[in-house]
Parts: structure tokens; sequence; C-alpha cells
């Protein structure tokens, strides 16, 4: 034993010595006290199977950070001539302790990782399953809703005694709330997922407050109300932002103030917050003086839904404010709802650029009344598509305006059959036929198509009109995407502005 | 008595310490401590009116099972092989752990363990039996659920 023992210089080590039974034969009880006679099992069940060590070949075993009753041992059992063993316990209690917090701290943080990567991940679930779920619902929603907007505007262009009149124009005014409604969920869905992209113009800002307030004209006239436009004078003329954009803030202001001003006079001020070179911070208000506009987002869920259904709005989805503050922030800007008195200021700040040398002409948004298009030789025209109710609105749309000799598919071999054989001028894709995604029916068309086929326009008509989307359209070919629902004018205007007439004429 | 060697292995973090805690003193703790080496816990149990008294190692977590020493692993009569049902790193590689124990330690029974149902969404237990077919056993070491069981149904097959 004492030979032994000489072969190791730390002092912090006990030597035991062991018969085959595990019988304690010598203890030197540096660390743990023993009594000789005793069984070394007694001193910890690691020592339980010690008689594992002596049915096999070896002779040595090292086993390290052996948790050992308070202290870490590493331990080493070495089979000596005697049928027997010495153990060696070294205390590495200290080492080990500095080595746990080492290992707790990296533990710790690749766990907290994983838990993060999990929820992110149950997030994108959930954010995948929501949209899916508004493509789906909208995708149901849109065909029958497509045939109300197109077919009451189509009967409100016939003749009509006052009460049929009357009628379709209540059916058309609800088909377009409801189309609202859509729009603005789908709106919000793309805005929450990021995967709206704000659009640059450079526009007059007089004229398209003009416009903003030509559009109010009636309604606010039916409410004795007037709306009252103030530009600060030290504004650019012009300003460079998204212009669609800005104008759903504005208009989401004046729906509330609309909704909810008793007095006589809306107020809506452009005013400069600050600027630096081209860049400007916009300040749009739109002031209430008598009737207060509630910030339906911090409103709980009842009193919310009391404001969004006293149904005096015209176009409020109850949506709306949460729509315009994801365009703020799109604009690095902020929406504040602020009480005063009797009234409210609802306040945008915006982040806009304008141009530094002004611009000579800007193009001014024109409402001038289109004549109808009347053509000689009609546009012969693919209406491809699966579903019964867009078929008869697409094709009773086109045959009404006596511009398009329409005919219907919707199965794609007798599509591809059909543009194998016979020439047309126009093709209407819906986003599938059968399954089979436009995209892919696309490119069979021009690969099956007679040589005249090949160069026709094709138009998706889709509810997939994510910015993604109509890009993946545009890239495979498509001269444009039309979106569900349309209204009757979309349709054929969108048509009429992509195809070359003159052929027709 | 008899005596066995029961080596319970898996990814850190997946409750080696408090399954084995469960099962001996029928304590939980919520709060990690890392387990550096082994740790050695003794528990008899009564199987087929037969008293067994388990030595159960708990050994310090690795999502490698091969850098575990084979000194900690010599003798062993059954191995617990155990993951968490909600961290899919701990049970992607459960499979071949389990057949690199098959292979390097043969006819040494293995039970493979779930732990963590508690932290399962209420009312999933029986979409986690079928997603986690290839386990013996989902058990939570926080409420106690099986544990007893599974180290009951080891201990069978170690002893028949």
């Amino acid at each position: 034993m004492e030979n032994f023992k000489s072969s190791y210089e730390i002092n912090s080590i006990q030597f035991i010595e062991i018969d085959q039974n595990g019988i304690i034969l010598d203890s030197d009880n540096k660390i743990f006290p023993l009594n000789n006679g005793d069984t070394v099992a007694d001193l910890h069940p690691f020592f339980d199977n010690i008689s594992t060590y002596f049915e096999t070949n070896e002779s040595r075993f090292e086993l390290t950070c052996v948790n050992m009753n308070d202290r870490v041992c590493d331990v080493e059992i070495v089979l000596n001539d005697k049928n027997g063993a010495f153990i060696v316990l070294k205390d590495g209690t200290d080492h080990y302790a500095r080595q746990q917090q080492v290992a707790q701290k990296r533990n710790e943080s690749i766990i907290f990782t994983e838990v993060l990567e999990l929820r992110n991940r149950v997030l994108k679930d959930q954010e995948d399953f929501k949209n899916q779920f508004i493509g789906n619902f909208s995708h149901e929603l849109r065909n029958p809703l497509t045939l109300i907007s197109s077919f009451s505007s189509l009967l409100s262009k016939t003749e009509l005694n006052l009460n049929q009149s009357q009628l379709v124009q209540a059916i058309n005014y609800q088909s377009n709330k409801l189309r609202t409604v859509l729009d603005d969920i789908i709106d919000l869905s793309f805005l929450k997922t990021g995967s709206i992209e704000l659009k640059s113009e450079t526009f007059d800002l007089t004229a398209f407050l003009e416009t903003v307030k030509l559009n109010y004209s009636t309604l606010l006239k039916d409410k004795s109300t007037s709306l009252e436009v103030q530009i600060a004078p030290n504004l650019p003329k012009a300003i460079t932002a998204d212009k669609r954009r800005l104008e759903q803030i504005i208009v989401n202001f004046l729906d509330s103030a609309i909704l909810h001003n008793t007095g006589e006079i809306i107020e809506l001020h452009f005013k400069e917050n600050q600027r630096r070179a081209n860049k400007l911070s916009l300040r749009v208000e739109v002031i209430t003086r008598n009737g207060v506009v509630p910030d339906l987002e911090s409103l709980s869920s009842e009193e919310a839904l009391r404001t969004f259904t006293k149904g005096e709005s015209n176009k409020n989805t109850g949506l709306g404010l949460s729509i315009a503050r994801e365009i703020a922030g799109l604009m690095d800007g902020s929406i504040r709802i602020k009480n005063v008195a009797e009234g409210t200021h609802q306040i945008a700040n915006l982040k806009v650029t304008f141009p530094l040398h002004g611009i000579e002409e800007v193009t001014k948004t024109e409402k001038s009344k289109k004549e109808p298009v009347k053509l000689t030789d009609k546009i012969r025209t693919i209406i491809a598509e699966d579903n019964d109710v867009t078929q008869m609105t697409a094709m009773k749309v086109l045959v009404s305006t006596g511009n398009f000799d329409t005919q219907v598919y919707s199965d794609p071999s007798a599509l591809l059959a059909a543009v194998e054989k016979h020439d047309y001028d126009l093709i209407l894709m819906s986003g599938s036929l059968s399954q089979v995604d436009a995209i892919e029916l696309l490119s069979l068309v021009k690969q099956f198509g007679n040589e005249h086929n090949q160069k026709i326009p094709v138009f998706a008509v889709t509810v997939h009109t994510s910015p993604a989307a109509i890009a993946a359209y545009r890239k495979a070919g498509f001269k444009d995407v039309i979106k569900k629902p349309y209204t009757d004018d979309e349709l054929v205007n969108t048509i009429y502005k992509k195809m070359k007439l003159k052929k027709f004429k | 008595m008899v005596s066995k060697k029961i080596v319970v292995v898996g990814h850190f973090g997946v409750g080696k310490t408090s399954l084995i805690r469960r099962f001996v003193e029928d304590s939980f703790s919520d709060d990690y401590k890392v387990t550096i080496g082994v740790h050695i816990l003794k528990k008899t149990l009564n199987v087929n009116d037969q008293d067994v008294s388990l030595i159960l190692w708990d050994t310090e977590g690795t999502d490698d099972i091969e850098e575990i020493r084979k000194a900690y692993l010599m003798g062993t009569h059954g191995f617990v092989l155990v993951c968490d049902l909600t961290r899919e790193a701990t049970y992607i590689n459960l499979e071949s752990q389990k057949k690199y124990l098959e292979e390097n330690f043969p006819k040494t029974p293995i039970l493979s363990i779930g732990n963590k149902t508690d932290l399962l969404p209420k009312g999933s237990i029986a979409d986690a039996k079928d997603q986690f077919d290839y386990l013996d056993a989902l058990v939570s070491a926080k409420e106690g659920n099986n544990v007893l069981r599974a180290f009951e149904k080891l201990t069978k097959m170690i002893i028949k």
C-alpha cells in the first residue's frame, strides 16, 4: 500500500484497499472515514457493483466526476495481485463546481435558444394557419361577391323603375361594403406579416387632398357637414410617398370623424413637424370639435363592438385603425387619438420625402368619364375557370359590352386542345383550373398552343393578390392580374388598358 | 437481495435527475441544475414478489451518447433513455442512440421515456402517444405521472 501511495503526489487523495468481496482491508481516511472490515458499498452506492470490475480482463479503471456524498471525486480502481483492488479517490469538488457553473450557463443558454426557436415556430405555424384560413375564407367569399358586385352594377346601368333602382342600389351598396371588409381583412393580414411594401410616387399634395375632399362631398352633404382642408404654407408642393396608403390613413380618420361628429365642420390639417434635407416629418390631423372618436384598439372588445355596430358608417369595418397604424409603422410614423373637451384629434406623424428642386408638373388625378369602348371586331376570349359562379360572372360582364366573344373551359385538357386548334385573342385564367395551377397551365398553353395563341395576352383572375403572388404571375408571363372580387368596370377596363385595341376597331 | 444497475442517459435538460428524484424521493424541483459527471442513488422496488435493489446512475446530459465513458456503463443491467417531449433536439436522434446502446450492450433492456407530459397542451397526450409511438413511456417527473410504472416496467424486463 505505501509503495503504491508513493506514486501519487496530491494531498486530497484517499487510498483504500479492498478484497474481491469489497471488504475494506486498509484506508488512510483522507476524505471519508472508513473502518477496516466494513464493505466499501457502505460508503456509497457507487461501490455496490464493484464486483463488476473483477469480472473483466482489464486491471485499471478510471471514472471521473463521481458525486459521492458531499464530495465529487475521480475514482481509480486498480486490481492488485492479491485478488483484491486499490481504490483511489481524488477529491475534485472545487474543480467540478467551477465546471458545473460553466456547464449550467452553457446549457441554460442552449435550452433558452431552443425554446425561442420553438416559440417562433409555433408563432409561424399560427401565422401560416391564419393566413391559410384568411386565404380560404376570402376565396369562398370572393366568387359570390364578384357576381353580386358585377351583376348589380350591370343591372344599375339598365332601364329600371324607381323602386327597382333603389333595390339594386341597396344591393350594390352592401356588396361594396362587404368588399371593403374583405379587403381590410386581407390588407391587415398582409400588413401584419410584413408582406406589403410601400410604393413611392411623387404627387401634388393640394391636388391629392382635393380628390380626397371630392370623394367625400356626397357623404358630407348628406350629413350636413363640411370638410375644411388646411395645408400649412411651408409644406412642399409635392411629396413622395405611397399615395394609396396615405389616403387609407386619411380615409380612416375621416370615416371615424364622420361617424362620431355631431358638429358642422370636420377639419383636415397637413403640417410640417420638421425637415432635414429632403426628408419631412408630416403631421396629418383630423379634428372633430363636436363628437369624440374612440380609439377602438384601446376599448374592450364589447365596447369596440358596440361602437362598430352603431351602423352609421358606410365604410368603417372596425379594422381601419389597425390598418392605419400598421401603415403608419411602415412609414416610420405613428398614430395617436387625442380626445379634447368635446372633440378628438386623430393624428398621424409620418416620414415622407419631397423633391428638393420642385417638380415642373405633377400628374393630377383625373376623374374623367370614359366613353364606352365600342369595337368592330370582337375579342375572342377564353374564360378558363372551373367555378360556375365565376364563369357566369365573367361571361355576362364581357358579353354585356358587346366586345367579346367568349368560350368557357373548366378542364385543362379541353383548354389545351382549343388553343392548339383555334385562334384566340385573350385568355382569362383562374388561379387554378381543376387543381392545375395557373402558372403551370400557362406554360402548357405556351407549349401546346398554336403559334398565334402563344403570343396572346393571358390574364390571371385570382384571389391570390399579395405582392409576391402578383410578381410570380408576372414573372410567369401573365399580362396582368385581375383581383377577385371585381366589378364589371374593373374587369373590362383592365382588359382594355392592357390590350392593343386598335386591331379590333 | 438482488442488486441491478440502471443507467439513465439522454440529452441535457430532459429531466433525468428530476425523474430519478421523483422515483427515489417522490419530490420535484423546478430549478434546473446541471448534472456534472454521475450521481448515484438507490431504491428498492418490489417486483413480482421480489425485492430488487436498483442502483440508479444519473449521468451528465449529452447529445452524443457515445461520449459517455464506457467505464460508467460497465455492468449495466438496464438503460433508461430519456427525451424531452417539448424539445425536438432531444428526441430527433433517439432512435440512433437506442441503436448504439443495443449494439454495444446486447441483451441489456432499454426503456425509452418521453418526459414533461405536463408541458404538452391539455388533451394532447393521446396525440402525443401517436406521434411518439417509438417511446415506451410518456411520463411527467413534475407531476409524477407514469414514473413508477416506467421503472417497474424496466425492472421486470431486467429480472425476467
